[in-house]
């Protein structure tokens, strides 16, 4: 784990020659492991960018609008078997999933909000993200296009 | 909607928690009919369940909550249902219902009580106020005291989620929470003030002003909760009037014996309640650590408590073993006890047999506050499924049967509890 972390902090451009093959080779494995992660919102959203706090407060439900404006949030999250939401909480948010899923359950139980909603691919959260202007998603770098709009990037260049 | 909810609210009487099935049919019917002027995703259905069954190694009569030396399913079984309902952008209304096995007033097993019926204003991302029945904030766990999928076991440590202090778990009033940041400590703040009428074993109370300040200070594994609730209280107890009668009647002997008898009344009595809290993440350790300090008037029927636990539970895998190590104290004020001695050289005991039985009786009945409890925990929860976890636990209490909530005083004061819950949330 420690291994992958340290690679993992190591850009991999494949264009710079004269890197090791080891890692280079580790690079290529980490960067499946790791997709890039965009965070998405509805082109008519006002926010332009995100910090990783901001999103780690949204997604921890400690903002109930977007950041100056009075615009309502709809969290979409993915399922927890797929690999963009461990690496998005775990890396980004930065919370153990075990932690996540009791505060979610006493964040609801305390009448704090609603629980994100949960859809089950990249596909579908662009898609829903898309289609509503309050919502907010995680997906797949690759996969953004005029439909959403990207407002974080993950890992950071 | 608002204006039903708040005519509902305001119907509810104060002194009693509990609502009839019929309102949360009517106020769930309310939510559902009120979808057709909002998307459906804007009314929000959840619940939550524990199904508990336990036993005490005792054979007496002696209990611990409705626990006695056969196996049962009462005292930490809970089931609990919520409506949320996005009303517009920035109001939000949210009623749970809860039906619990055990209760302290006695009376409502199982009866569903309104335990959250509040309107929420959202004044910014971070800033919100809210209006209705809400949970005080006396402790870390206090806003999911129920959700026992929430914390590591079978329910919150005794020691400092004591019984004395469940008629003021809650109250019906305002608050208004905030956050920010303080460079990369992030802070959570809130105040409420409001009231609350509430039973505890035989005696009545009533929190005629309830106000407090709660901050938590978040770091990325580390918490912090500090809290303060003062409440103006009135107490009474059908249990003391043959001692205050007894007294008021011996008020013709000497002035004493009326100061005596104003000394059982509690009335609009400030107490205060401090919390302090800490949760610390390290690797798959865990630790919690609660400690709390009740701090009430000198004169009249009054107490001072403080409480602590230590929790510590690692998670391995789907696995949570946990220990835990809790202790209690209550320091009944002395006002009473002084009195009845002083007044011993006014009427000297051996002169009225009555007088003397009296003070007997009285002496032992405020010893009885006097009491301390220790509590030692080893537990372990299993996460079976993404929403289901099950916990079994023995806890080794030594303790006086008050703490306990029961009302037989007993000598022997210890206890081993064997529990199993199964903990839900939907």
């Amino acid at each position: 784990m420690t291994i992958l972390k340290f690679f993992s902090t190591i850009k991999c451009n494949r264009n710079k020659v004269g890197v090791l093959a080891a890692i280079l080779s580790a690079c290529s494995y980490v960067s499946l492991a790791h997709a890039e992660l965009a965070v998405v919102v509805h082109p008519s959203n006002p926010v332009t960018t995100f910090s990783q706090r901001e999103i780690s407060k949204l997604y921890l439900g400690r903002l109930h609008l977007f950041p100056g404006t009075s615009q309502n949030i709809i969290l979409i999250d993915q399922q927890e078997s797929q690999p963009s939401y461990q690496e998005f909480y775990r890396d980004l948010v930065k919370i153990r999933f075990e932690k996540l899923k009791r505060y979610r359950a006493a964040y609801l139980f305390s009448g704090r909000g609603n629980l994100p909603i949960q859809l089950s691919s990249d596909e579908k959260v662009k898609e829903y993200v898309s289609r509503h202007k309050d919502a907010i998603g995680y997906i797949d770098a690759s996969l953004v296009d005029a439909s959403v709009k990207s407002i974080y990037q993950f890992p950071q260049e | 909607m608002l204006s039903f909810f708040a005519a509902c609210l305001v119907k509810l009487p104060l002194r009693s928690c509990r609502i009839s099935l019929q309102t949360v049919y009517l106020l769930i019917v309310y939510a559902f009919g009120s979808t057709t002027l909002y998307a459906a995703n804007d009314v929000h259905f959840s619940g939550f369940a524990s199904i508990g069954a336990g036993k005490l190694d005792r054979k007496d009569d002696m209990r611990f909550m409705d626990y006695d030396s056969d196996w049962s399913f009462r005292s930490d079984t809970i089931l609990g249902v919520q409506a949320l309902v996005n009303v517009s952008q920035r109001w939000s209304a949210t009623a749970q219902v809860v039906s619990r096995g055990f209760t302290f007033d006695k009376k409502s097993d199982f009866e569903p009580t309104l335990e959250w019926l509040f309107a929420k204003y959202q004044w910014t991302p971070e800033t919100s106020t809210r209006i209705g029945r809400m949970r005080t904030p006396l402790y870390l766990y206090s806003d999911t005291l129920e959700i026992g999928y929430s914390y590591p076991w079978s329910r919150p440590p005794v020691d400092t989620y004591t019984f004395l202090l469940s008629a003021i778990s809650d109250f019906n009033g305002l608050d208004v929470s905030t956050s920010f940041d303080l460079g990369s400590t992030y802070v959570d703040f809130r105040a409420f003030a409001g009231a609350k009428k509430g039973k505890y074993l035989e005696f009545d109370l009533e929190f005629k002003k309830i106000i407090g300040t709660n901050f938590k200070f978040h770091w990325d594994n580390l918490s912090i909760r500090y809290g303060v609730t003062v409440a103006e209280t009135d107490a009474s107890s059908k249990s003391l009037e043959p001692l205050t009668e007894g007294y008021e009647f011996a008020s013709i002997l000497d002035p004493i014996f009326t100061e005596i008898a104003e000394a059982h009344i509690t009335e609009s009595a400030w107490f205060q309640y401090h919390g302090l809290g800490l949760q610390w993440d390290l690797d798959s350790w865990t630790l919690i650590a609660e400690q709390y300090l009740v701090n009430g008037p000198e004169e009249g029927f009054a107490n001072d408590a403080i409480g602590w636990y230590f929790s510590i539970s690692r998670q391995m895998g789907h696995f949570v073993p946990y220990a835990v190590v809790g202790y209690y104290k209550n320091y009944f004020n002395g006002q009473v006890k002084q009195l009845v001695q002083d007044s011993e050289s006014v009427v000297a005991p051996g002169i009225i047999p009555l007088l003397d039985t009296l003070r007997e009786v009285d002496l032992e009945v405020i010893d009885r506050y006097n009491e301390r409890g220790e509590s030692y925990t080893l537990g372990i929860r299993y996460d079976f499924h993404t929403n289901a976890d099950i916990k079994f636990e023995l806890q080794f209490l030594e303790s006086t049967a008050l703490l306990l909530g029961d009302e037989l005083d007993s000598p022997d004061e210890e206890t081993l509890v064997t529990s199993i819950v199964l903990d839900l949330v939907f």
